[in-house]
């Protein structure tokens, strides 16, 4: 590397971060999705805030019929620990079929299948 | 559809006791989110927050090494210094001198853009 005057700085950073916002059924909507090496971080928010932060881990299943099918197991770490928040990351992680582990933290204003189809199309467009 | 970004973050890295530390901060509504690590591995994560009464912030492991307080404690001195919400996940080695030092590096960076009240 070329010799600075500050030697104190160097390469940016080793965890990519990419961000994506907009409108969705009038609620502002910002992504922000963190590509770690063993977990993807990524946050959902239309509050600007994490909200509730959910572990979402994958089990392959070796099926002989079905052949394999990825399945997803949600933890609640943080926040609301009810049914719609399990069933939101699932739904989005199953779309986003990721190759790592997933952190997801989730604060929206509305949950209705439409915003949250919208949500996670807005995070497809972070993985690219 | 595109609207502008209200979520900033921040990458920057410094070579501290020979090692290249890697930082991510993101300013949220109220709270902040601090990643410093060595490699790129997201092993755990912490949450502080001030408590009403007491000076002590609360804070909590949200997975992770238990027995690894590097994020917690953390999380907890930087939840006291900015009065807000901190998520923190650290996965440098523990060393005192090198924590330290860490510890002063982001304080820099979270009062240079402007936290307000630190």
């Amino acid at each position: 590397m070329a010799a600075s005057t500050n030697p104190g700085t160097q390469q940016k950073s080793i965890v990519t971060t990419k961000q994506a916002a907009a409108d969705i059924a009038g609620h502002h909507t910002e992504i922000v999705v963190n590509n770690f090496k063993d977990h993807l971080f990524i946050i959902a928010t239309q509050y600007m805030k994490l909200g509730t932060v959910v572990q979402v881990t994958q089990d392959l299943i070796a099926d002989e019929v079905q052949g394999s099918c990825p399945m997803f197991s949600t933890n609640v770490l943080l926040g609301k620990d009810e049914p719609l928040t399990h069933v939101m990351a699932k739904t989005i992680v199953a779309a986003l079929n990721p190759s790592k582990d997933v952190i997801l933290s989730l604060a929206l204003k509305d949950t209705t299948p439409d915003t949250v189809h919208a949500v996670t199309d807005l995070i497809k467009t972070c993985l690219r | 559809m595109a609207s502008p970004s209200q979520i900033a973050v921040s990458d920057f890295s410094e070579i501290i006791l020979d090692k290249t530390v890697f930082f991510k901060v993101m300013r949220l509504t109220d709270s902040f989110f601090v990643w410093v690590g060595l490699e790129p591995h997201l092993s755990n994560m912490a949450v502080a927050m001030p408590a009403k009464y007491g000076s002590v912030p609360s804070c909590s492991l949200l997975f992770g090494n238990k027995s690894d307080l590097s994020s917690t404690s953390l999380a907890q001195k930087l939840a006291k210094k900015l009065s807000k919400q901190v998520f923190v996940s650290c996965t440098v080695p523990f060393d005192q001198h090198l924590s330290v030092l860490v510890e002063k590096r982001l304080a820099q960076e979270l009062a240079l853009n402007g936290s307000g009240d630190l």
